[in-house]
């Protein structure tokens, strides 16, 4: 699963600094897991998310931000609790949801906000 | 649709759940540990576990992990992260089914499906959950490092998370509805005697106030009915815990407080259908106590099929 950075943020999902609405840049809908390495339910997540990498393969990109490493794009989200899951439909606005999701909240989230099946 | 065939069923892998695990597969019984989340349970939202016999200072993740270990090692499957889509807990035969495809049918199950945090039910909360409300302080605290926040709560995770939100916060007031506090004197001495910690008690939080983030929260005296606003930058709540018991109610006993009631051994009202952990009902919730709850389950499920 890819690690984003500010700069591949910008590229793959949105140029908070170009843009001052919300225009995402991937040519599939996307999944962000903010997280960091002390968090207990962090860890929860990244296997299912793992799961669904290869489930999803071509259809949904799974991305990763390490909150402790991108503390600019934590911030630019206002960030306060991780795990926190960002759902980047295409041509619709993101959902935020927190907590750590079991999988069968990802699969309806996909469905429901990503519109993949 | 596919069946299989268990000797038992543990529906939960906090402490309680996989200890029964540990000792149902030690005793060559074929058994599998149903998870809807991930390994661990509450457990892994204790930043430091201090007070478990054996173990020096660890995170209740690293514990939860060893335990998971153990079980398999010993033969146990876990299925996690999924859904247990229909359940017959009455017949003599139990039968579960997960993910609306696959079936397992045991002898007995083990209810070791926990707790979750509970709300305060202040206004706003929905709203600002995740953005300045938080049921986590390891997995958060960072997030407010020289920041001021409050802690809700008169309990052992209240004090002692808040004295461990120390390491990063620049002040903490614990706000608490009674005069007097639930926790133990070790934690209520730890939290008393650290600096950056003040309390307001016999208060309770009844608004959340912020824009996009919690700001400040309205909080009123119950004594005189007075209510005043404080400025913070956060909320860490820890009010207790709901039982995770709502599916099981039209068939298995529970309290007043929706948890499941068992008798000495760990029976509840059915045959076969033991609970354990912090599901149900009992005073002390602790990792050692849901593990001696697994344990005496487990055992008296044992002698059970042996019957």
């Amino acid at each position: 699963m890819e690690h984003l950075t500010k700069e591949t943020f910008q590229q793959k999902v949105f140029n908070y600094e170009a843009n001052k609405d919300w225009k995402f840049e991937g040519d599939k809908p996307c999944i962000i897991d903010f997280y960091a390495d002390w968090c207990g339910p962090c860890k929860q997540v990244a296997p299912v998310l793992e799961d669904l990498a290869k489930e999803y393969e071509g259809k949904v990109d799974i991305y990763k931000i390490d909150t402790e490493d991108q503390q600019e794009l934590a911030a630019a989200f206002g960030i306060r609790s991780i795990p926190s899951i960002l759902f980047c439909p295409k041509g619709d606005k993101p959902q935020m949801s927190m907590g750590a999701l079991p999988k069968e909240s990802f699969v309806t989230a996909i469905k429901d906000v990503l519109k993949v099946d | 649709m596919n069946t299989k065939h268990c000797d038992a069923i543990v529906l939960g892998s906090g402490a309680a759940g996989l200890t029964a695990g540990i000792y149902l597969a030690r005793a060559n019984l074929k058994t599998l540990i149903v998870n809807e989340g991930s390994i661990g349970g509450q457990m892994v939202l204790t930043h430091a576990v201090a007070n478990y016999p054996g173990v020096l200072e660890t995170s209740g993740r690293d514990i939860s992990l060893i335990m998971k270990k153990q079980a398999k090692d010993f033969g146990c499957d876990i299925e996690s992260n999924v859904e247990l889509t229909k359940f017959d807990l009455i017949s003599k035969k139990k039968m579960i089914e997960i993910d609306d495809d696959e079936v397992f049918t045991s002898d007995v199950v083990i209810l070791a499906t926990g707790g979750k945090p509970r709300k305060l039910g202040a206004k706003n909360e929905d709203k600002f959950k995740g953005f300045g409300i938080s049921y986590c302080a390891t997995c958060d605290g960072d997030f407010y490092t020289d920041k001021d926040v409050i802690v809700v709560g008169g309990g052992n995770s209240a004090l002692e998370e808040a004295v461990s939100l120390t390491k990063w916060v620049r002040s903490i007031t614990i706000v608490h509805q009674f005069d007097n506090f639930q926790a133990t004197d070790h934690a209520i001495k730890q939290a008393e005697k650290n600096d950056k910690i003040s309390f307001i008690l016999e208060s309770e939080i009844t608004e959340y106030l912020g824009e996009r983030q919690v700001e400040g929260v309205k909080i009123q005296n119950q004594k005189t009915g007075e209510t005043r606003e404080l400025k913070t930058d956060g909320v860490f709540v820890y009010v207790g815990y709901i039982p995770n018991t709502d599916r099981f109610k039209d068939v298995i006993d529970l309290s007043e407080r929706e948890e499941i009631l068992t008798d000495k051994n760990m029976l509840t009202n059915i045959n076969g259908v033991f609970a354990a952990g912090d599901v149900r009902e009992k005073k002390i919730r602790q990792i050692t106590t849901a593990v001696s709850d697994g344990t005496i389950a487990a055992l008296n499920a044992i002698e059970y099929l042996q019957k």
